[in-house]
């Protein structure tokens, strides 16, 4: 009883008490089942192949995480990394102008995207899974106007760039480290604590002074520039432009972030957790394939090892919550 | 300076179609210590939240140092030096105690940046003022209502407001606690800042308070100024209920039984409760007393089914039960009055008449199809008898007052006649009139043969109702009172001599 008083000192948390504890160990997990199956994977080259395949989910389990943090949801960015691509596609020529010039409309939508969803939630008060949900028909809708069939040119450039190394790190690598630095740059500032306040209690952060709706409006737009980052990654692997392209992203985004240990109730878990997460998903259909599951059990299987993965999460969550909150 | 830091005149405030403040008058001296003191729904909430604007006025006038003011939002209040201690609390509970004390209000270091470590320290330092012993990087959410009321209350005066108002802070706290508060209070009083304080602890407001206005009915029903017109308690309540007042004395007691409704055994949860046996006998009302958090709450919570035991045995009417989930309490009979309202008392966007339902699909009897005409009859009595102010049983929970609200908490289990109530805190920010009704209605249970385990903040409380008073220290009962000719003091004597004996290495009783 007197011991439990005492402090435990700086801020320090034990790490089985951490966020990233759980995702972590599901994450070694599955890189160990997968190192049996698929001898070599720890070879530079297939790292360096996995993390540019990876890449686009894990992005976009970021910006989603992000926005799932403040409390709300997106279901959106799969349709707007489409977009993205086929503003890609439509826009680039052999040209260096024609490139860049595509890179900003892309980004400029993206940002976009994110205003317009994030006024729709934050300011006009819509249940974020709705909101979200209309708009990515909105987005869908454009990006099929722009590239009514899956084709189109894009500059080589960006598949080589995206391919290049910069001495043993791969580029994809270091998108992914300058995405996470960019957000704890992000949680060293007022938005980033006020991200985690809105989404655990808006009103209490309201009370306290905090402007929720502008905080949950950052959100969104800060959650879309992942989302960019991750269409540009999809882009590079495909050279090309399609409507349907970012459809799969939408909800395997959502169950990385789940996955990653955040909760989809907001206000608590980390992005890096859900970066973990994605990594997690995508090593799981690694497993089957190289487990040599028949096809028609693969869809099967991901499911229940993603169910086995999301009741570890919330199993181990859930004793400390019960003994206080009853 | 303005004679007046604040000045409310002809305040009109409606909420749907009801209408909480009507022409209210708040007159606030510079650098005193006001009082705001009023029934339930009386409207005190709202105008501390039409001062602080998380509410707007429809209409009235709004002078703030002499100056008419209108903010949009808390922070522009904020900004202008007013803060406000909410009675719900402004905490977030997924953050840090040190994160939420600063919460709105970051100190930053170059670059915009946030300085964590200045912050840090400086909530260390704070804290110590009030509440020293919690851990400041823990989650708000981890922390007791007490410990997070202690917070809140750092949270406000960390801002140094010039203008502090407390909605009920005192609610969930224990006497040295609120003495801690009241030298603050005064040191900032010393200061030349001024502090609007609303409680229903009638001694406290006399207490602390240079002035005091009454509300009643969304209206100003008076104002007293203590210092020229002294403290008449009588004066108080005849404001507040416009009726001539009645002082409630002890209650008479009915002679308990000798038949056991409930045998506590050896109970032992985790490290909070240690081996606690107690037994409560049909028509008894059992107190607990003692400090703050020695297992009080914890002690409830599992006899409800909440926590599961480790050890020990509970009998409810003779007959040894299993708690493993609040269905096994609710079905043998014993049903718990929570103390934290909003998490665990009610369903705040359902109705009434919806609440008061849920509680009943509990039991083992429980018809498939109920009746909901005979169903709304009783709700609607029991609204009556309990006198909630609401448009309606239909209206939802969260849009009662604070003390409405715990009194729909109560009425839920009333008619499921327990044979065993537990009430946690159940007077908890609920005022003087409302107290005695709720109380009346606790004492005609114990009529029917019900035993009552309760566990007031206010040890006043325990000294009205109760017939014995059991003192507990570090999950341990180390004592027993018989309330006979017991006054406060002889409680506060017990809980803090088992303070010390416990200190010793051997566990002693102490005798009362």
């Amino acid at each position: 009883m007197k011991g439990a008083r005492v402090s435990r000192g700086k801020g320090r948390v034990p790490i089985r008490d951490s966020a990233l504890f759980l995702p972590l160990l599901i994450f070694v997990l599955i890189v160990v089942v997968n190192a049996l199956v698929q001898p070599g994977l720890f070879r530079p080259r297939i790292v360096r192949s996995n993390t540019a395949s990876f890449a686009p989910l894990i992005l976009v389990a970021a910006g989603q995480a992000i926005i799932v943090l403040s409390g709300s949801l997106d279901l959106s960015v799969g349709a707007g990394m489409s977009l993205i691509n086929c503003v890609f596609s439509a826009m680039m020529h052999e040209s260096a102008t024609s490139s860049a010039l595509a890179l900003l409309v892309g980004l400029a939508a993206a940002l976009g995207m994110g205003l317009v969803n994030g006024l729709a939630v934050a300011y006009l008060r819509l249940p974020s899974l709705i909101a979200t949900f209309a708009s990515s028909a909105i987005w869908f809708g454009i990006a099929l106007l722009l590239r009514p069939q899956p084709g189109g040119f894009v500059t080589p450039w960006v598949s080589s760039f995206y391919y290049l190394s910069v001495g043993p790190v791969a580029l994809p690598l270091l998108i992914l480290a300058v995405g996470l630095l960019g957000w704890h740059l992000v949680k060293r500032r007022r938005l980033g604590r006020y991200i985690y306040a809105v989404g655990s209690n808006e009103e209490a952060a309201y009370d306290s002074g905090v402007d929720a709706s502008r905080v949950k409006l950052w959100a969104y737009v800060l959650g879309w520039a992942f989302v960019f980052l991750a269409a540009f990654a999809v882009t590079a692997q495909m050279s090309s432009g399609d409507a349907y392209m970012g459809n799969p992203f939408t909800l395997n985004s959502v169950a990385a972030v789940v996955v990653g240990g955040i909760s989809l109730a907001g206000g608590k878990g980390k992005v890096l957790g859900a970066m973990l997460g994605a990594a997690t998903l995508s090593l799981v259909i690694n497993v089957i394939y190289y487990a040599n599951v028949p096809s028609v059990y693969q869809e099967f299987v991901k499911g229940s090892i993603i169910i086995v993965a999301l009741t570890l999460t919330i199993l181990y969550r859930r004793p400390s919550r019960r003994a206080v909150g009853g | 300076m303005a004679e007046y830091i604040l000045e409310l005149r002809g305040i009109e405030k409606r909420f749907g179609g009801v209408v909480a403040l009507d022409r209210a008058e708040l007159l606030c001296p510079a650098g005193r210590i006001v009082g705001l003191i009023g029934a339930n729904g009386s409207g005190k909430s709202t105008i501390s939240r039409i001062i602080n604007s998380t509410h707007q006025l429809d209409a009235g006038e709004f002078l703030y140092q002499g100056k008419k003011a209108r903010f949009h939002s808390p922070m522009e209040a904020a900004r202008a030096g007013i803060s406000m201690v909410y009675q719900n609390l402004s905490l977030v509970p997924d953050l840090s105690v040190w994160e939420n004390i600063w919460l709105g209000n970051e100190p930053l270091a170059r670059g915009g940046f946030l300085d964590d470590g200045a912050a840090r320290d400086r909530a260390l330092e704070l804290t110590k003022q009030l509440c020293g012993w919690i851990d400041i990087d823990r989650e708000v959410g981890t922390l007791l209502p007490a410990e997070r009321q202690l917070v809140e209350i750092v949270k406000c005066l960390a801002r140094n407001p010039k203008l502090l108002i407390l909605d009920e802070p005192t609610a969930p706290l224990e006497r040295s606690h609120v003495e801690l508060l009241f030298s603050l209070l005064k040191t900032r009083k010393s200061q030349g800042d001024s502090t609007i304080f609303i409680s229903h602890r009638m001694p406290e407001v006399t207490e602390i308070c240079d002035y005091l206005v009454v509300f009643r009915n969304g209206r100003t029903a008076g104002t007293i100024d203590f210092e020229r017109e002294g403290k008449d308690e009588r004066k108080i309540i005849e404001l507040m209920t416009g009726e001539a007042a009645e002082v409630r004395g002890a209650r008479e007691r009915s002679v308990s039984s000798a038949r056991k409704v409930l045998e506590v055994q050896g109970l032992s949860v985790g490290p909070k409760l240690r081996d606690v046996s107690l037994t409560v006998h049909a028509g008894e009302i059992v107190g607990l007393a003692g400090l703050h958090g020695q297992g009080q709450e914890e002690l409830m919570l599992s006899l409800a089914g909440f926590t599961r035991a480790e050890r020990g045995r509970v009998l409810v009417d003779g007959r040894a039960c299993r708690l493993r989930h609040p269905a096994d309490a609710i079905r043998a009979g014993m049903a718990l009055v929570p103390g934290d309202r909003h998490r665990q008392g009610l369903f705040l966007s359902h109705t009434i008449y919806m609440n008061a339902i849920y509680c009943r699909t509990g039991l083992a009897d429980t018809p498939w199809i109920m009746n909901r005409n005979s169903l709304k009859e009783a709700v609607q009595k029991l609204c009556g008898d309990l006198r909630v102010k609401a448009s309606s049983i239909f209206a939802p929970v969260g849009e009662l007052s604070g003390g409405n609200q715990q009194k729909v908490v109560v009425a839920n289990w009333l008619p499921l006649e327990p044979k065993v109530l537990l009430l946690d805190d159940p007077a908890k920010g609920v005022d003087v009139k409302a107290k005695a009704e709720l109380y009346g209605l606790v004492e005609k249970l114990t009529e029917k043969g019900a035993g009552i385990l309760l566990y007031a903040s206010d040890n006043d409380e325990l000294l009205r109702i109760c017939d014995r008073i059991l003192v507990i220290y570090e999950g341990s009962v180390v004592g027993e009172l018989l309330n006979e000719g017991l006054n406060e003091r002889d409680i506060v004597d017990a809980s803090v001599r088992s303070a010390r004996a416990a200190d010793a290495p051997a566990h002693e009783r102490v005798e009362g």
